[in-house]
Order: C-alpha cells, then structure tokens, then sequence
C-alpha cells in the first residue's frame, strides 16, 4: 500500500539519521555475544567418533570387558570374598601400556581422603551419637583388600593403587585389535549402609537379627578408555557416578541356603537354588502377564527369618552386554514376578522386599516398574533387557542393569502416608528409568550429572504422569500424580536464588553445591519445556528417540545430545542449550507498556518536529498519515474511542477508492506494546489478549524475536475490540522467574508470606 | 600435598558415597526487611522428611504430612526453631513471632517476623537448623532489603551471619 510504503521510508531515514547522531562517541567494540550465536565455541569439533549430526562416526569406537566372577557372601561377618577373570577387547586404535580399574570401595577405607569432610571445625550442638561416630568408635575398615592379580597363566601383575583407582601395567602394551586376560583376587568388609549410607551395604534388623543385603561397586572394574577422556580415571570421590564399560557377566554368587537373590541378568540354575515349591511358583510366573506370581510370600519369608541356615547355594546369573552387575540378597524377602510384553520381547518386572515394605510394595512396586518399562519404551526404545528389578531398601535410590535400590518404608503398623507412598513410586520409577539412562545409553557419569539423572528425571515425570492415568486409585483425589519435578514453576525457586550457590548444568559434579536441582531438576524442567512449548511434542518426541536409538548400547557425549536433537527436527536449538545448559541465567519475560494510537491527517507537535529536522517541506508533505499516540499532547481520547481510522480523511477516502468501507474494513484499535527481557534467557513470547467483548486470543511470537534486541521488543495489535488486558506466559510454561510484570493492567502478585500472613487472618 | 588435600575438602560440601536421587541437605531462609512498617518477614523451606527427623527426637511416633498430631508438631517445631534460629539486632537478643507453618510437596514452609526497632543498625541471624543431625547440612540466608540481596551460606561451624540494615 502507497501509505505503508511511505510511512516505512519516513521511519527508516529517521532511524539512519540517529545513528549518526550516535556515533560521535568513541565506541568500544564487543565480540559476537549474541545469544543465537551457535555453539561452535563451546562444543567439542566433530569428528570421526562423534560426527556432527550427533551420531557416532564411522570410527567410533568402544571397548569391550567380560568379567566371569566366583563371589562369596559371609552372611555372619558381613564379608565378601571374589575372583574374577577378566577378558578386555581393545577396539581402540591405540596402544595401551596399562590399564585403570575402578576401586569404589576404597572411598570407604579407614585413610580415605574423601572421608574426611568439611574442613568447617565444631558445632554449637552435638548429639551423643555422632559424638560416639566421630571421636570414640573405631572407623570402619572399608576398602578392597586385593590378594592378588595375575596374568592368564598365573603370573602376578604389577599394580599401583591410587585412593580409588587401581594401574595394572602390561608386560607389552596391548596392541588395537589385541584382547587380554587377567585374574583379580579379593576382599572387602561390607558396610551398614543405613548408618555409615552408601550406595550398597546392609541393612540390620535387631528385632529378628537379620541382613539385608544390596551388593554393588564389590568388584574392581575396568574404567573405560575412549577418545573424549582417554582413560575416565577420575577418582571417586561420591558425587560423581560411573564411566563404565559393556560386555558379558557369568557370575556365580555363594550365600546361606535360605536367602532369596536377584541380581543382573538370567538366573542359570533356579532349580538348583529354589525349593520346589519356589521352583514352580517361579517358571508360573514367567507366564503371568495381568498380575504378579508371588514366589514367596510374607508368611513363608516370616517363617525363614528364624532359620540362619548353616548350608550354602551358589545362585549362577549371566548378563549380555551390561556395563555393571548389582545383586540383592537376604532370607528376609518376598518375591513377586510379573511378564509384560514390551514390543516383541517378554519383560519380567520383579520386586523383592522384606515384610517391612508391606503393605506399601506388594500394592505398587511391581505396578510402578510396569508402568516404567511401558512408558521409557515408548519414548526410547522397547526394552531390551530380560527383566527389570525393584528392591526394598532403607533410604535408598540407586540404579545397576537390570536392578536398583528403592526407599518407601511403611510405620510399623502398616499404615503410610500419601508423602511414602508417592515417594516410594516415583524412586522406582527414577530408579528402574535408570536402565535407559545410563545403563544402555550409557553416557559419563564421572564427568556429566545431568546426562543421565536430567534424562532419567524427564523421562520420570511423563511416567508418572502416566502412572496417575492408568492407576487412578492410587492418586485419589488428585487430578494429576504429583510430580516433584518436572512442571516449571517448580524450578523457579532454585534458577531465581543466589547465583554464589548456582552452578550451570554444565558442571562437573562434584563442584556443584545444590546437586538435585542442578543435575535432576533443571535439565529435566528443561526438556520439559523443550517439548511443551519450544518444539511442540511431535518434534520433541521423535528427535529424542533419535538421540535414545542412536546410542543405545553405545557412550554419547553432551554434544551428541545437543547436535541429535535439532538434526532430528530442523529447530535451532543452539539458543536454548547455551542458555539452559551453559549458563545460570534466568528467565524474566514481562510486558512494559501498552499504548493505544489512532491515525490522524495531521501530524502532533513532536512528529511536525522530526519532519522539520529531516528537511521535508511541511506544505508539501507526501500523501501520508500519521501517527497519534496515548502520550501525545494532541491524543484526542474521544477521536480515539470512535475508532483508529474515522478521523482520518485520507485513509478514508483512499479505502473508498478501492471499493471498502473504513468502518467496516479498517481495524478500529490500534496498539503498540512493548515487551521487556529482564531476564537473560531468550525464550518464545506467548501472551494472552484479552478483549472488551470477552474473547481471548492467544499468540506465541518465536523466539527469534529477540535475536536483535535482547532487551525489549514492539509488536503492533490492530484488533476491531477494545483490548482490555495482556498476560504473558498464562499457564506459567517458561519458568518466569518473576511474574509482577506479567500483566497489564500491572498486578504484583504476593510472596508466599503475604498469601499465608492473609489466610491465617481469616 | 597437604595444602591440595585441604582445598579439595573444602570443596567437598557433599558426603561421599550418597545414595541417589535421594538427599542433598539444603534448606533456605529468606529475610525480607521491609522498611516501611519496619518489620523482618522471615519465610524459610526445609525438607519435611528432615524435620520429621529431628522432632522425633523429642516425641519418637510424631509424623509429618500428614501431621500425626498437628498441635504437638506445632508446639515443637516452634520450640526447635526458637532453639536454634537465634536472632540479635545491635546485639540484643530479639524474639521473633511465629506464624505457622504449611507444606509444599516435600518442603515444609514456615513464616515468622520480627519487628525492627527504630535506628537499628545490624542484625546477627544464627541459624544452626539441622546441624546436629546432618553433617553436611548447608542453611542458605537471603536477606532482602532495598538495597538489594546479600546471602549467606551456613554450615556446621560457620553458624551466623551478620547484615546491615541501614
């Protein structure tokens, strides 16, 4: 149109004209910090491991490591006794001269730095038995006791032990291609993990004096070698987890004749270790699809804690290609085993549980490990795992293949409470979701936190969201199951604290101070807003089973994440992971002003000025018309009520000409609102109109928006309704850190202490 | 090689060897001085399974959310918080009122305030919550005012923090 046409012309030269004016100054000049930048420095180069779609390169490359294991569990002492052998594959191009074995029961050894804690001194207040813990007790003699490593013929190798991490030196370094074999022998003492805690132990029960045993890290394991770390030699220090190798496990255990163990992979012998009774119940089981066979159950497991049988068994389990092995144990369990079909493969989900756990574990264990395989699978990949574990332990929340460590204790008197039950069901499904993340898509954890629990944790809320829609009696009256984490309003307390104790999800973890929000909470709060609001679910949901699929069974990187996820989908996302993932920044999204315009012939004072100073001959002006805004001394709040356009003769006639009626083809309000960016994360604009007549209209602006002012944008409403008010962000998806500048007409909303400060009033 | 040890332990906040997806041990208190009716509003989160903890030091049956009793969980939480929440204004030792308290998921939230007598200058805010319990427990303050935000981070033997507010 001739009008737009011109008007643009006027606004353009007064926009060259200024920064003219502007650059009398010196300037100091910047580099690219443009928050669209990509992430080209920040990003390992692509290369032939890790390609830059995100996949691996035609070289990657992993290791292989076989372990055949002879373990022995000294129930009266609280012992463990092992051998293994040990067959590594080099599939690297490299020579290797030695090889790092993990030691992770050294954290535990009576001169372990890592035991010593804060360097913080004495407190006000002491209680007797810390007291007695830290000053009068002897300390807990942890830590492998290594009898013995030897070559395959029985030669000993040389080691070196530093803290948690063990060299072997080859007698010639091991060629690409090469495989070798050694043999390891040794001990360890195992801890209480419900006094000293731990990711492994026992747990004492003094009423009927029994062990419950959850075994793992009782081996040392090879560390892995790849081309990101080289060796991942990082030591254990608590925080950060493991880097860990795939291969085959054949592992024979030897426990007390009455105990019940699950453990990695297929139990090889169940006739030889169960009663008949348990037999049978157990190949029943295998068949069971609509519900659990239960294979022994509280009555006979009541019975057994009495027995302390003095004869042994020897359990045989083998696993294909898992990166560790866990094992649980006790006479004290009940035993219950369901099939569920996961794609073309049958799943057996299993619980194992003391009678403490009851009523609360035989009502939702198993249910909750259904409902994980049934809902990973559908995001990742079916699960390829024979049968996935959840078992019973005090304070506890952690994941081996096939098998994890759940808290959720009922009172004595069997009653629980929502806070329990709820938390019982969302540890198994974090822990059980863990198979995915990082058993088979089996990232560093040593380096890298958030790649499996960020993961694990997104995943976990859709599960249990999931869960509350399938199993509607276990929510009540809840509409939805009450994920802690997950929605993005729940993030917000943590992104808007005090940027001393906040660290980018980009840390190691071992120097983070609030670990959960930052390694669990933020990056999956993130993806969650990634497949709400920034890509849509479709897009989401198929670049994530990309990124799952590529590298199931195989190490991903950060960047494999990063790179698969906009390769997937062709949605730049280098903005959202630089913001997210690299920085402590917050999102602040908030709208400054709304002000109403009309159109009129004449120009008001302050436009007839920039004219002047332009040179343009004020007689003689072009066919134009111009703009009268809510601040103008000549804003004629009558006129602008008619509507935007009456008063204005040319527009008028100019629309008669082409056949249309201002009043009914022109809009009649007219709006400039400016938006502003307090905070640093760029994110979509979404904001709601509302109008006089009721309506609502809801728009969301890309978040290329801000791509070149990160600090505050216009947009332009030209609605036939009076606009009556303005929020953004309506149903709180972006993490709005602060929501007083939400809404036009402005309202504060009130801290928590003023809504509670007023409910007790009343 | 002993100085390298040192540095490392400090930055070891965490106790080694923590069960997972399970416990960090943070709880965080905000004071908001609001000058014009020259009042300390205090709102401070903890995680309702670690009060739970230490009031069963005093009553072994109580249980939080849902409350087994709520006006014995009441009477003695505000009895631990009056125990170990210690607040001095130019170094006198200030009561504070308590208000209540309610639960957000698994956080327990609870309000206070105090009032600020006039031309007061410094406040001594001792918060040792949770300490004797927990070794590794970190109590995080903010303290609002309209100067801005300055904070703190407490743990086991650094048990106070001093803040101006003039």
């Amino acid at each position: 149109m001739k009008n737009t046409t011109l008007f643009l012309k006027f606004v353009f030269t007064f926009c060259v004209l200024t920064s003219f004016v502007l650059s009398a100054q010196v300037q100091q000049g910047h580099i690219n910090q443009n928050k669209f930048r990509q992430l080209y420095d920040q990003f390992a180069d692509p290369n032939k491991y890790h390609n830059a779609s995100g996949a691996p390169g035609v070289e990657y490359y992993q290791q292989k490591v076989d372990y055949v294991m002879n373990v022995e569990l000294d129930d009266e002492k609280s012992q463990l006794y092992g051998e293994e052998t040990i067959t590594y594959t080099n599939n690297s191009p490299d020579q290797l001269p030695y090889l790092w074995l993990q030691l992770d029961q050294n954290i535990r050894q009576k001169d372990s730095p890592a035991l010593e804690k804060n360097g913080a001194g004495s407190s006000l207040t002491e209680r007797p038995s810390s007291f007695v813990s830290n000053y009068v007790k002897d300390p807990f003699d942890g830590g492998f006791n290594i009898d013995w490593v030897v070559d395959a013929q029985n030669k000993p190798l040389p080691y070196k032990i530093n803290q948690t991490m063990m060299r072997v030196d080859l007698p010639k370094a091991l060629a690409p291609g090469e495989v070798y074999v050694f043999k390891i022998k040794w001990w360890y003492n195992i801890n209480n993990h419900v006094e000293g805690r731990g990711r492994s132990g026992y747990e004492y029960f003094e009423k009927d004096g029994n062990k419950a045993y959850v075994i793992a890290q009782f081996f040392p394991r090879m560390c892995v070698y790849n081309d990101v770390e080289g060796w991942q030699n990082y030591q254990f220090w608590g925080n950060g987890e493991f880097a860990l190798e795939f291969g085959d496990y054949e592992v024979n255990i030897t426990v007390p004749s009455d105990h019940i163990m699950e453990a990695t992979g297929s139990l090889q012998n169940p006739k030889e270790v169960l009663t008949r009774e348990e037999y049978k119940r157990f190949q029943d089981s295998a068949t069971s699809f609509d519900k659990p066979v239960i294979i022994v159950n509280q009555e006979e497991a009541t019975a057994k804690e009495a027995g302390f049988s003095k004869k042994k068994s020897t359990w045989k389990f083998h696993a294909k290609n898992v990166r560790d092995f866990g094992f649980a144990t006790s006479r004290k369990f009940i035993w219950e085993r369901q099939a569920v079909q996961i794609g073309n493969q049958k799943v057996m989900a299993v619980s194992l549980y003391p009678k403490e756990g009851n009523p609360l574990w035989e009502a939702y264990s198993t249910k909750a490990v259904v409902q994980t395989l049934k809902t990973y699978s559908k995001f990742t990949f079916d699960y390829p795992y024979p049968k996935a574990v959840s078992v019973h332990a005090k304070n506890q929340g952690m994941e081996y293949p096939m098998i994890c460590w759940n808290y959720g204790r009922p009172n004595e008197d069997g009653t629980y409470s929502d806070r329990t039950k709820f938390g019982m069901i969302s540890v198994i499904i974090h822990e059980v979701g863990h198979n995915y993340f990082p058993m088979i898509v089996n990232s560093d954890e040593r380096q890298w936190g958030w790649m499996d629990e960020g993961l694990d944790t997104f995943v976990q809320y859709l599960t249990e969201q999931d869960f509350g829609v399938s199993h509607p009696e276990a929510i009540g009256a809840l509409e939805n199951y009450p994920s802690r984490r997950g929605d993005p309003q729940k993030i917000v307390p943590y992104m808007a604290g005090n940027q001393e104790f906040i660290s980018p999800i980009m840390s190691n973890p071992e120097n983070v101070y609030q670990l959960g929000p930052n390694a669990y909470a933020k990056p999956a709060t993130a993806l969650n807003i990634l497949r709400e609001t920034v890509m849509g679910r479709e897009a989401f949901d198929h670049a994530f089973r990309t990124y799952a699929q590529r590298w199931m069974f195989k190490h991903p990187t950060p960047e494999d994440f990063f790179r698969t996820m906009e390769d997937a989908s062709a949605i730049d996302l280098d903005w959202f992971w630089r913001g997210w993932f690299y920085t402590t920044d917050v999102v602040d999204i908030g709208v400054k002003s709304v002000k109403r315009y009309y159109f009129s012939d004449t120009p008001d004072q302050k436009t007839t000025e920039q004219l002047e100073s332009f040179g343009y001959d004020l007689e003689n002006l072009p066919e134009m018309v111009f703009k009268i805004d809510e601040d103008s001394e000549s804003f004629n709040a009558e006129q602008a009520d008619q509507s935007a356009v009456a008063g204005s003769q040319i527009l008028k006639e100019y629309l008669q000409e082409q056949g249309l009626d201002v009043n009914e083809s022109a809009p009649k309000y007219f709006y400039e609102i400016e938006f502003e960016k307090p905070g640093g994360l760029v994110m979509p604009l979404i904001v709601e109109y509302s109008y006089a007549d009721g309506t609502k209209e809801r728009v969301t602006y890309p978040v290329q928006l801000w791509r070149k002012n990160d600090a505050s944008v216009k947009k332009i409403i030209a609605a036939n309704k009076e606009l009556v008010g303005v929020i953004i962000d309506p149903d709180l998806e972006t993490a709005d850190v602060n929501l007083d500048n939400n809404n036009w007409p402005k309202q504060e909303a009130p801290s928590d202490f003023e809504k509670f400060k007023e409910k007790i009033k009343g | 090689m002993p100085l390298f040890f040192s540095f490392l332990y400090l930055l070891m906040n965490i106790v080694a060897s923590l069960p997972k997806d399970h416990k960090f041990y943070v709880s965080t208190t905000t004071l908001d001085f609001k000058e014009a009716s020259a009042s300390i509003q205090i709102t401070s989160q903890f995680f309702i399974d670690d009060i739970e903890m230490l009031l069963r030091e005093f009553h072994e049956e109580i249980q939080l959310a849902p409350d087994s009793d709520k006006t014995k969980v009441d009477v003695l939480f505000e009895g631990v918080l009056k125990q170990y929440f210690r607040i001095q204004i130019d170094n006198q030792d200030q009561d504070f009122n308590y208000l209540g308290r309610e639960y957000k998921n698994e956080i327990l939230q609870c309000y206070f305030e105090l009032n600020v007598p006039e031309s007061a200058q410094i406040i001594r805010v001792q918060n040792s919550m949770l300490f004797s319990l927990f070794e590794e427990q970190q109590n995080i303050l903010h303290f609002k005012s309209k100067e801005g935000r300055k904070s703190a981070l407490l743990y086991k033997g650094k048990e106070h923090e001093v803040f101006s507010l003039y």
